[in-house]
This record gives structure tokens, sequence and C-alpha cells, in this order.
């Protein structure tokens, strides 16, 4: 029997080539989505080493309000607190740079006062560089393409300082863009910082950060738990406080994104794969075709079913199995740059190279398995192949065909004819071909409106992965509501601006859990992912986030009940909104009060009517003169979600480019294997005509010709099923992270991209590839 | 005797194959000279390169060296394309394993054969029937597939097929060769019926029952022509033919 796979293998040297083309992408796509699903073992890996603590704490006390306050608590095993000191909208510069980078909230520590600064895990560090030495976050280098050694200026509005970067590293609590960002400066350089602290924030209370604390938890403690009673507890203590656990640091901060990265990339994998397995059906049936002879032969020389049917199977098993390795290898040679380009800036965790046996050997072995069962079955009509039937006569059809299109009854142009007619003709073919090109055109569609959402209007997506965003962002100095209020008013009045709002958020509790209580000065402007009932309006209604909604058990017109320490209130649910990993409930200003909050805003939001890079700009200066002091800081926020900075739409719009680009690839392959398959299985019929007189040239176009029809129809029905499914597909990858019913923008106009760009190129790769025609005689072509 | 019109003509004619890295001579300085209206058998024993000069004659291959000229055009150096378009105007065929297209019908491989030069599909499908008609196939049996009928009435619609665009040559690669004696006996009735209506013929064959129905043969041997003899016309009933050509094929060694 392995002579038998041999002389199979020899035999199909151009389709094994592509086969193992196209099982290596699919492999190397399934195997890259699991090292990137990964990573919430590379965090706890990472925790492991570097004893990371099971939550942190931060403050606006001093250390020993809060040492003070852990010591009475019975399930603290372990603390340290060190002193911090926050910058908000710090913005950073370099020479590297072609312009400032946007501000992010940073927190400070001295590395001698720091209890982590020891225990992190650093890239690169290089403690000799001169000038003020800083230490940095991962994500906050990488993002900016920062190493040790460069020069870089930071500001804000109350704070500027040039620094040379002397170490960049992970950070499990502070390292992500989805909490504040950790930086380590020298002594001299934080006490510094302090005074500018305490200069800014005159009162001692001030909402701000002065503390880090990590704390470890006894043996059994419920650290969720333990958290919410650190945070409660202290909060009486304290203006501010907040704090988070490592486990859901890895949750919803470190892995969210990267693992809806992992599911696109193992749903294409899927797609692949299935294509992989219908071209394995269509080539053992073209072989058995093709070869009835043969296996009559063997058949009546003494090979039993089961060694023939062995044969076939073992020969695609055997490819299968390359194909799977050569992408597993790849995808271990391949990751590494991935994850230093694009992931590593996504998660703030470093991936360290290291073998997955479970991983690799999972996807070897469950390929493998398919490949067998697949192929095997497709031998199954060789089980009633007679011999001397099949050396004679080769497989029959008691069902002759209907002779479509005559040519003594149809009128038209010869080429036109015989294409249409080839194409009626062979329906196994056709099916085969529709089925492929209907997938190939449903991914094609897929990534063309994941593209387009990630690339060209980028604000369905932005609200589904980030929420409410604005254009504008005005960072003010007196947050009580009214002079905010009155803020306000002055931005409604520079042309351009459609919308004028802020919002604010304090931590609530529903059912037990925390939930980001949001007010907002006017619903209407919100636009936070609103997909069943409508806004908020009255003091007593509010919209709550889906996780919250489908763990409470309740829907629109249904009643929550929020509490904040002592006091509840009620709330009538009038929607449901939905983001990614948010536990969130929305109320108004009015709502707010009544609760007992203090309405507060940090920043006011501005939307544009026409908003681009320099209307935006245009808009934040005027916003500056009018409002003068008022206005401590202000961000072009559109310019940074359209910007290489917005890592989670960046990273899926590379992640959309790189498999549009693997999509093409395989779609070329597929149709030079199918073509492959076909141009053999009909060599003789090409001889024939040649002999008789048909020149290669209208051979080579009835071929392609004939594959028009099923091309063109296939790849509309699979235009059509994107165009119609992806948000459903798309809702369903991320309905774990929050997302019910995902709107991304579909525009009709998509689907013609696929169709045209699928059929024409069938065409020329049908016209092209069948160029082997032309260098063979007729008479070799029939002797063949 | 009028002097036969030359319709295909050889200067050193020469074809080989390449077979495992080694050139293998088939066809060796060839000078050979095919008339108009004559029925040429081409015989020789196995591997004395027959079917490769058949096929070299009718631009189906392409020569290693030498010339071959038809009705004085030169076609040693035409490109792939041009030989199609010259065979459809100038040759028909009729091969041993028939090759109809499996796919189309009986009357569909005769059509589209015809519309390769240009000729109305009305026209053609009464042009076919009056073939059929001639060569004994029904109009019932023209709507079948090949795999549909026998290999006798398969191998009279190739002849059809061969016929529809008024070839100066028929060219025939041992056309009874996979056919029972009842098969050999119509198709060879057939290329004799043509033959005597003015059609050329040239038809390799290794059976000296079907090279009676020659007037001339060309005996091959080793790539190169051992003889020529004019057999004259046949006539069905002449027991004393098979001998004679039997005499003459023993005398060069068949």
């Amino acid at each position: 029997m392995v002579k038998l796979i041999k002389a199979n293998l020899r035999k199909d040297r151009t389709v094994l080539v592509i086969f193992l083309l196209i099982m290596m992408l699919s492999t190397l796509l399934m195997h890259t989505g699991l090292m990137a699903s990964d990573y919430k073992n590379v965090y706890d890996r990472h925790a492991e080493a570097t004893g990371l603590a099971d939550y942190i704490l931060v403050s606006s006390s001093d250390s020993d309000t809060v040492q003070d306050f852990l010591s009475q608590k019975a399930y603290v095993k372990e603390s340290s607190s060190s002193e911090a000191v926050l910058i908000q909208s710090l913005e950073l510069d370099s020479a590297k740079f072609s312009k400032k980078r946007n501000a992010a909230d940073w927190i400070f520590q001295s590395t001698e006062g720091a209890s982590d600064f020891s225990h992190l895990y650093f890239i690169e560090r290089d403690d000799s560089v001169p000038g003020n030495k800083l230490y940095l976050n991962l994500y906050s280098a990488y993002s900016s393409g920062l190493c040790v050694g460069d020069r870089v200026a930071v500001s804000s509005d109350v704070y500027q300082q040039e620094f040379t970067i002397a170490g960049i590293f992970q950070h499990q609590f502070l390292g992500n863009s989805y909490t504040y960002l950790s930086a380590m400066v020298e002594p001299e350089v934080f006490a510094n910082l302090r005074q500018v602290q305490e200069e800014f924030y005159q009162q001692p209370d001030a909402r701000t950060i002065r503390t880090v604390t990590y704390v470890d938890v006894g043996e059994g403690c419920d650290v969720e738990e333990c958290v919410k009673d650190s945070k409660a507890g202290l909060s009486e203590r304290v203006v501010f406080c907040d704090g988070i656990s490592a486990n859901e640091q890895r949750e919803y901060a470190y892995t969210a994104v990267v693992n809806i990265l992992a599911a696109f990339i193992g749903a294409f994998a899927v797609i692949i794969m299935a294509i992989c397995l219908i071209i394995i059906v269509f080539t053992i049936n073209n072989n058995i075709s093709r070869d009835v002879a043969n296996i009559g032969a063997l058949k009546a020389v003494g090979f039993t079913v089961g060694q023939i049917r062995g044969a076939l199977t073992g020969e695609y098993l055997i490819l299968g199995a390359a194909g799977s390795f050569m992408g597993i290898v790849l995808s271990y040679a391949l990751y590494p740059a991935l994850e230093y380009l694009y992931i590593r800036e996504i998660t703030g965790l470093v991936w360290e190279k290291r073998f997955m046996p479970s991983a690799s050997f999972g996807v070897l072995l469950g390929v493998m398995a398919v490949i067998l069962v697949t192929a095997f079955l497709s031998t199954m009509r060789i089980r009633k192949l007679h011999p001397a039937t099949a050396l004679r006569f080769g497989l029959q059809s008691n069902s002759f065909r209907k002779n479509h299109l005559p040519l003594s009854e149809t009128r038209g142009k010869l080429d036109l004819l015989l294409a249409l007619k080839s194409a009626l003709q062979n329906k196994a073919q056709n099916l085969i071909i529709f089925v492929i090109v209907l997938a190939v055109a449903f991914v094609t569609m897929f990534s063309g409106v994941l593209y387009y959402n990630t690339k060209v209007d980028i604000s369905h997506f932005q609200r589904i992965v980030q929420g409410d965003v604005g254009d504008a962002y005005f960072y003010v100095k007196d947050t009580s509501a009214e002079a905010v209020d009155e803020t306000m008013e002055k931005l409604r009045t520079i042309e351009g601006v459609s919308q004028v709002y802020s919002m604010n958020s304090v931590t609530g509790i529903i059912g037990g859990e925390e939930v980001n209580f949001i007010y907002v000065t006017d619903s209407d402007p919100i636009d936070c992912g609103l997909f069943e009932g409508e806004m908020m309006a009255e003091d007593n209604e509010a919209v709550l986030g889906l996780p919250v909604a489908e763990r409470m058990g309740v829907g629109v017109g249904d009643e929550v009940e929020v509490s904040f320490g002592e006091k509840s209130v009620r709330f009538l649910v009038t929607g449901l909104q939905q983001s990614v990993m948010n536990e969130r409930i929305y109320v108004t200003q009015e709502a707010a009060l009544r609760a007992g909050v203090p309405a507060n805003y940090r920043m006011i939001r501005v939307r544009l009517h026409k908003p681009d890079n320099e209307s935006v700009d245009r808009v934040l200066e005027q916003g500056r003169e009018l409002c003068g002091d008022q206005i401590v800081n202000t961000e072009n926020q559109f310019k940074y979600q359209h910007s290489d900075e917005n890592t989670p739409v960046l990273a899926i719009g590379f992640v959309v480019a790189f498999l549009v680009v693997l999509n093409i690839a395989t779609m070329i392959l597929v149709i030079r294997l199918l073509l492959k398959t076909v141009f053999v299985k009909r060599e003789r019929e090409f001889g024939i005509k040649k002999a008789v007189g048909f020149t290669s040239s209208q051979l080579r176009y009835q071929l392609a010709l004939s594959l028009i029809p099923t091309a063109l129809i296939a790849s509309a029905a699979g235009a059509l099923a994107g165009y119609f499914l992806v948000n459903p597909l798309f809702g369903l990858v991320l309905h774990g992270y929050g997302i019910k019913n995902s709107d991304l923008i579909v525009k009709a106009g998509l689907m013609v991209i696929p169709v045209v760009a699928i059929t024409a190129m069938i065409f020329l790769l049908c016209y092209l590839m069948s160029g082997r025609m032309k260098r063979l005689s007729a008479y070799g072509l029939i002797q063949e | 005797m009028a002097e036969k019109e030359v319709i295909i003509k050889t200067e050193k004619l020469s074809k080989s194959f390449s077979v495992g890295g080694k050139q293998q001579h088939v066809i060796k300085n060839l000078d050979l000279q095919i008339y108009k209206g004559d029925f040429t058998v081409i015989m020789g024993s196995s591997g004395a390169g027959k079917s490769t000069l058949l096929y070299t004659l009718s631009g189906m291959d392409k020569p290693s060296l030498g010339r071959i000229t038809y009705c004085g055009q030169d076609i040693t150096g035409m490109n792939d394309d041009k030989l199609a378009v010259f065979r459809r105007k100038h040759c028909g065929f009729v091969f041993q394993q028939i090759h109809l297209v499996d796919s189309m019908s009986i009357m569909d491989n005769v059509i589209s054969t015809g519309m390769l030069t240009g000729q109305k599909q009305k026209d053609l499908k009464e042009k076919a029937m009056e073939l059929f008609r001639r060569v004994g196939i029904s109009e019932e049996l023209t709507r079948k597939f090949p795999a549909q009928i026998s290999g006798g009435e398969a191998q009279r619609c190739a002849v059809v097929r061969a016929l529809i665009n008024d070839p100066d040559v028929i060219f025939a690669d041992e056309p009874t060769g996979a056919l029972n004696s009842a098969g050999v006996k119509a198709v060879l009735d057939v290329l004799t019926d043509i033959n005597n209506a003015g059609q050329s013929v040239v038809m390799v064959t290794h059976d000296i029952k079907s090279a009676r129905r020659g007037d001339r043969m060309i005996y091959l041997q080793d790539g190169g022509v051992m003889g020529e003899f004019d057999l004259g016309k046949y006539v069905s009933g002449d027991k004393q033919r098979h001998e004679r050509i039997r005499g003459s094929l023993e005398e060069m060694g068949w």
C-alpha cells in the first residue's frame, strides 16, 4: 500500500503542492489564533514569576492611612504601599515623532520608593543613560516606538520635563491603555512631581492619586470580595479610592481585545479548512474517475478495496500532516514578529517564545482526524467498482446527460455556446466550484466589511469596542456642574459644533457586583450602543449595559437597584446598551443627584457636523480662546481615533488586512487547484478539439468562460450571505464580551466588490493558467 | 497517364522524441509525396513511425527537422494556432480511439467542427445530415452521446466530423483498430466510398485487410521509407489483391 501511496503522490505533484499550501495557510491561521488566545496563561505565568499581588489599590490618601486600614482586615496576608503621583493628560513628545502623542493619565512612582520596582519584568534597561531617567511601561513605549536611550519630553498643563528612557518594563496592573499607565523616575524627579501635584491640587483631599498599594490575600479568600471590601471601606476614609484585582485586569484589560482577534483568526481558519475538505472530496472523486482503469487493474490483480481506499486516503493524510506541520512551524516562526509589532501593544504583555504542545499537537491531530474521515468517506464509490467493468468501460452512469443547448438548434457564437454547454454539463464540478467560491466570497465580504469599519468609517466599530466617543475633548479646571454647564454653552456657539455634552462615572453596586454608574449632562448626544428601548430621560430612568441586564435577568421595563454605600436607589430600565467588556448603567445628571452622587465633570465632549483633523483642531483652538483658564487641556480625539495610536482598531485593521491577503492567496491557490483538476479531466477533450482545428486561444477562452456562470452566481450568493450574516456573525464572536447585536456599517455597494473581483480573477487565472495548452501539441494532448 | 497533383510533400523530414534523456529518432530524413485523390496506405512493423508520420504530415505534431509543404504552402514554421487554423480548413481526422468529445452529442461534435470554418449553423445541419445518411447513421443516432452508440457507429460519425469542412485530406490512424469485424467493414466501406468520390485519404494501418482498400502503399521501417508501390484501385471481390499485397510486403520483410 505504501507503493500505491507513493505512486499517487508522484502523479499529482501540482495538486500536491497547492493542497499543501492551502493546508499550511489554514493551520498557520489556526495555530496563530490559538497562540493569540493564550494570553491569560501568559499573564498568569508572568504574575507567578514576578510574585504579582492579588490586587492593587490607588487612593488619594497617604500610605499610612491605607496601611492602617488594611492592617485591620483579616483577609490581608501582605500589603505594601508606596507614594505615587497622578499626572493627568500627559503628552509625550520625542524627536522620533512627527507629532505629539495623545495624552494619557500616568502614575509616577519613585525608583527608590516603589515597592514593586525590584519585581518588575524589564524588557530593556540601561541605568547608565544620561539625563533624567525615565522607566516606562511597555505599552506606552511600544505604542510610541520608543526604546532605551531615546530622549523624550513629557508635558501637561502643569508639568514639563525632559527624560531619557532608561528602561521599559511590563506592568500587569498599570501597563495597559484601559487603566492608568505606570512610569518610574528617580527620587529627585519624583519629589519635584510631588511638589507639582501639591501645588496643583491645593486641597489635601483632592481627587487624585497619592498612594499605590499592592495587596495579597490569605489562602481561600475570595479576591474579588476583598477588593470590593477594601474599596468600599477605604472610600469612607478618603476622597478617592479605586482598586482592581489581577484576575479582573487579566480578563478585561490585558486579554479582551487579543481574544477577539484570536476569535477572528480562528473563524477564518475554519473557513479555509472547510475549503480544504471540499478540495479533498473534489480531487479524490476526480482522481477516481481519471484512474478508474488503474483501480480496476489493481482490483483485478488482488488489491482489496480497503487497500485501495487506504492508499487514496493515505495520500491526503500525508499531505495534511505535512501541510499542518509546515503551518505550525511557520506560525512559530512568524508569531514573534506579529507579537512584537502588534500584539504586545494591545496586551501590554511580553509573550516569550515557547513550545505549546497542547495547541500544536491538538491542531495537528485534529486536522489529520478531519482529513482522515473526509478522505475515507470520499472513496466510498470504489467499493462498488467491479474490476472488469472498470477496465472495459470505466465508471458508468445509467442516466445519460441531457444535451444542453444543442448546436443544431441554438444560435450564437461557437465559443460562447461551447462554454455554456460545458458549464451546464459538469454539474458535480459546478457544485464544488460553487461551494468553494461561495465560501471565498463570504470571507471576502466579511473582510471587506471589517476593513471598511476599521479603516474608512470607524464610528460604529469604535462604539462597539470603546463606547461613546467625541471628536474634541476639553479638560476643565472647575469640574462643578454649574461651571461645566457654562463652559458647554460657550462651546456650543463655535461654528461647526453639533453636540456638546459631558459624562462622568462613579462605582455603584448592582446585585452585589460593581458597575460603572455613568451620569450625563444630556442623554440625547450619548452614543452608547443602545440596541433595545430608548435613552433615559427622567431622574428615575436608566439605560443598562447588556452584561448587567443578563446577570440580573432584567430587561426594558424592569427595575434595578443601585447601591452607593448605605444608600440604594431604584431605576426603571428604559433601554439596553452594549459595548465590549462593560458593566454599565447610564443615568441623567438629575438621577445621579437623586442618588446622592455629586455631579462633577472633568472633561467635556464635543462633536462636529463634519469632523476632520483640521476642523477639530480649529474648534479646540477656538474653545481655548473662548473659555480661557477653565480649559486646562484639550485633545483631538478624532485624530487619535484615526491614528495608529488607536491600538484596538489598528490591530484589528492589521489583522483584517492580513486576512484579506490570505484570503486572496487562498483563492488563487484554490482556483489553481480546481483548474488543474478540470484541465487534467478535460485534457483529452482539448486535444481532440485542437486536432479538429480549435486554436489554443479558443479553448482557453471557452474554459475560462465556462466557469463564469457558476463563479458569478456563487460569488453573488456568498456576498449576499456576507451582507446579511456579517453582523450576526460578528455579534456571535463578541457575545462573550458583552455585545448582542453588532451594527457594523454594511453597505450594499460592498457586495459588488467580491462578485466582480472573484469572477474576474477566476476568468483571468483560468485563462493564464491554461496557457499550458499552447505548449502542448494536439497529438500530445490526446496521448496524455 | 496524367501526372497526379501533389498535395503534401516532405523534404528530409525527421522527428525525434526525448525519452529518459536520450533522443529517440522515430522518422529519419524522409522524402515523401502524397497525391490528390489517392487512398494512400502507410504500413510498417510496430514502432516503424507510422502514426508519428501521420500526425506530423497533418500538422498535429511538429517535425524536428525538415520541411512539409501543403499544396505549395510550407507549414513547418507555423505556430500552434496557425496549425489549428490550417487543420480545420484542410484536414480531417479519424482516430483509432475514435476521440469524439464525450460531453457533446454526435451532432454537436460535427456541427462544432463545422462552425470553426464559419459555416452557418442552419447549412451545417443539412450538410451533416446528408453526410450521416451517406455513412448510414440515422438522425435519431445523431442526438445520442458517443458512449451510447457502438464503436463502428461512432467511428462512422467520426468520419462525418472529418468530412464536414470539406478537407483536402482525411488522415486516418488505424481507424478500424478498436472495432469488431462488422464495424471494420462498415468504416472501410465509408472510406472507400469517399475516396471513390475524389476525397484524398491517408491511412495508417498494420492490417492487410484494411490496406487492401488503398491504391498506393508506403512501407516504413526504422523511420524511413522501405518501399512504395501502386496497388491499383480497389475493386470489391478481387481475391488476388490480398495475396499480391501480402507478397509485396513479405518482400520488404513484413
